[in-house]
């Protein structure tokens, strides 16, 4: 695990090793839950229920998943969690947070050529585990789990108002031996919905739901998110056999109906 | 071995100055324990290791400098309210009142199979038990312009008080007016959260009464100030209006130290008279080597019934290099803390007794807003049993700096001085 582990979370979980196995073979078949019922797993508030949902048994854990993550954090409402595997045939990833009001935080559903491997801002509401799970495409399901001691949660907080508004979409990326390390900043608010304001009244939720990424012409991320992303979330990923001059495009939309699009060339 | 077994042996066997249960051999004499680092954790388990043995325990301290230079107070030294002479404190004390053995060298490696430290000299000291104190190493790896020539006599980080303290004063004496101070703040956990913050304000004092068109900009990595933050904005807004400037969500990418130009990984880049960059930080390098730092490779994670090693036994590790508990900040009270519930654990242990499960203690953290106004934050720390953590609760927050509380900040590192050294 050391030397998966570094000092900053700048970086995703396996862009330093040599072997990135984890791109997702030409399957081109999106995995994802049929719509009626697309946002059921968010509403899960355990580990089992989350995957109940997906359609997965409960996972078995793997040394093969890493989950980067600090054993303790002091404000639970900007915990970057890595989570990654080198393993081939794997559909979606998903960062599962069971001692949140909710459990699912986000679910990565994995197009061809980007790898399995991703580190987002999250919000912890209290000390608990949390876990990077793989889902298969044989239906199997592994995991990882860490156990983050929280002492300010999210909810509880007091995150200073927030004065930025949905604005931009930034993105920066480098090509390294074929492969793009991107990382994104998405100015949102991403209010859960569970905070007071000043006169005790709650703050609508507002969040990002959906995330897509496209390479040149393709897409090659789907992702979900709930309210536990954290506020102006940074998201890294990996795109492989990524060429300068190649477009990297980033577009959400949140559950009030807003959306943003974004892209950059690769220099 | 778990410490339950360790201490069952050792009372079998008659415990203090008896055969330490791993030696194998009878070696007569009293207990011997090496402290490595003689800062405020390692300066304060040394004494207390011979107080509470009723000078029993046979106690080296192994530290390379002369005096320790006291981190708290240090950024008045930027400021101009003190000196460095006035924050410089020998260890004369402990070897003459506490008969503390003073060896003026670095340890080289750890030795665990045999039970002993190589020093730089190349002599070894054996132990029957060991306590690190090795504070913080800074991390400039991942910052590429920090490796080229002249970097570190340009850039500076005045994160271990000394030389450099004295080095990034000079930079803002020689700054002309009107210019940039840029003072960077690596993301949690770092040494001393709070001590970005009143530098900042020690620097604007500076600038307001000498260089008013001069500026102090906080870049921070973090998400908002990490500690008193409401109150080191109010205290930038009313007191240094025009001089201070706060920005969240900086971390930094990388930068050119002759041009003083610092590149962040989304916000523009910018470039400031003096750049005092604080880098991140990982334990001590000696922790770091002997595989120690458990957690993310940063940090040794300990009991914190006795903060013996999670990995190493016979190993104890304090202050700034531990893996924290939560809200347990990385300072020199909280170091001092912890160095007296290890040097009881050790003095129980080697007598055979059972140590103390109910460790409760407390910190203080004052920050200077100008040479004279100070305010305060405290919290105590106590053992949780089913969660093996410490947890805090919070005590006290100033309402506002006072020059009362000044005075009280001063007294408070007097006394941490003498309870450390004296």
């Amino acid at each position: 695990m050391n030397d998966l582990d570094r000092h900053h979370n700048r970086r995703t979980v396996l862009q330093r090793g040599s072997a990135i196995a984890g791109w997702v073979l030409a399957s081109g078949l999106w995995h994802r839950p049929a719509l009626a019922h697309a946002r059921d797993h968010f509403a899960a508030t355990s580990l089992a229920t989350v995957l109940q949902t997906l359609g997965t048994q409960t996972p078995m854990e793997s040394p093969d998943i890493v989950l980067d993550a600090p054993a303790s954090v002091e404000d639970g409402s900007d915990v970057p969690l890595a989570c990654g595997t080198t393993l081939p045939a794997v559909r979606s990833l998903l960062l599962v947070a069971p001692a949140n009001p909710t459990a699912l935080v986000a679910i990565f559903h994995l197009g061809e050529g980007i790898a399995a491997d991703f580190s987002l801002s999250t919000k912890l509401d209290q000390s608990g585990p949390v876990h990077a799970v793989a889902l298969m495409a044989d239906g199997s399901a592994r995991c990882a789990r860490r156990h983050i001691e929280v002492a300010l949660g999210a909810c509880s907080g007091p995150l200073p108002a927030d004065t930025s508004a949905v604005s931009a979409i930034r993105i920066r990326a480098r090509l390294m031996a074929g492969r793009a390390l991107v990382s994104v900043l998405i100015s949102h608010p991403m209010e859960s919905g569970r905070r007071l304001d000043p006169q005790g009244q709650p703050i609508p939720s507002h969040y990002i739901e959906a995330v897509q990424v496209r390479h040149n012409e393709r897409t090659i991320l789907h992702a979900d998110w709930g309210p536990w992303v954290a506020r102006h979330p940074i998201l890294r990923f990996q795109v492989a056999g990524a060429r300068s001059g190649d477009m990297i495009e980033l577009s959400w939309h949140d559950n009030q109906g807003d959306r943003r699009t974004e892209h950059m060339r690769l220099a | 071995m778990s410490r339950r077994h360790f201490l069952h042996t050792a009372l079998g066997l008659g415990g203090l100055a008896t055969l330490p249960a791993w030696s194998g051999i009878a070696r007569p004499g009293p207990a011997r324990v090496v402290v490595v680092g003689g800062g405020y954790g390692g300066a304060t388990a040394a004494k207390y290791l011979r107080l509470w043995s009723d000078h029993g325990i046979e106690v080296t301290l192994v530290e390379p400098s002369a005096a320790l230079v006291s981190c708290p107070l240090s950024n008045l030294v930027l400021g101009g309210s003190q000196t460095l002479a006035d924050i410089t404190l020998g260890y004369d004390a402990l070897v003459a009142r506490h008969g503390v053995r003073l060896i003026r060298d670095r340890v080289s490696a750890l030795e665990p199979e045999r039970r002993r430290v190589r020093l730089g000299s190349g002599d070894t000291l054996a132990y029957d038990r060991l306590v690190l104190a090795p504070g913080v190493d800074l991390i400039w790896d991942e910052l590429p312009g920090m490796a080229r020539p002249g970097a570190h006599d340009a850039v500076l980080h005045a994160w271990k008080a000394g030389p450099q303290t004295a080095a990034l004063r000079a930079q803002l004496q020689a700054m002309p007016d009107g210019g940039i101070c840029a003072i960077t703040v690596p993301r949690l956990p770092y040494r001393c959260p709070p001590g970005p913050y009143e530098r900042a304000c020690q620097v604007a004092h500076y600038f307001a009464r000498h260089k008013p068109r001069s500026k102090v900009l906080v870049l921070d990595a973090n998400a908002d100030v990490t500690s008193k933050g409401a109150l080191f904005k109010q205290v930038w807004a009313e007191r240094y209006p025009g001089i201070v400037e706060y920005r969240p969500r900086h971390a930094v990418l990388d930068v050119d130290a002759a041009t003083r130009r610092v590149q962040f990984e989304f916000e523009p880049e910018l470039q400031a008279d003096v750049l005092n960059l604080i880098p991140p930080m990982r334990a001590g390098q000696l922790a770091v080597q002997a595989g120690l730092a458990t957690h993310q490779g940063r940090w040794c994670e300990v009991d914190f019934l006795s903060f013996e090693s999670s990995v190493a036994s016979g190993i104890h590790i304090l202050g700034d290099a531990i893996q924290s508990a939560p809200g347990m900040p990385k300072s020199g009270h909280m170091a001092n803390q912890q160095a007296k519930v290890c040097a009881a654990a050790i003095v129980a242990a080697l007598a055979g007794q059972d140590i103390n499960p109910q460790p409760l203690y407390n910190n203080a953290c004052y920050s200077f807003v100008s040479d004279r106004d100070a305010m305060h934050v405290v919290s105590v720390h106590r053992y949780d049993a089913a969660r093996k953590t410490m947890t805090a609760s919070p005590l006290g927050l100033s309402s506002a700096p006072s020059e009362l509380e000044g005075r009280h900040a001063l007294t408070w590192a007097r006394h941490i001085w003498s309870d450390t050294l004296g």
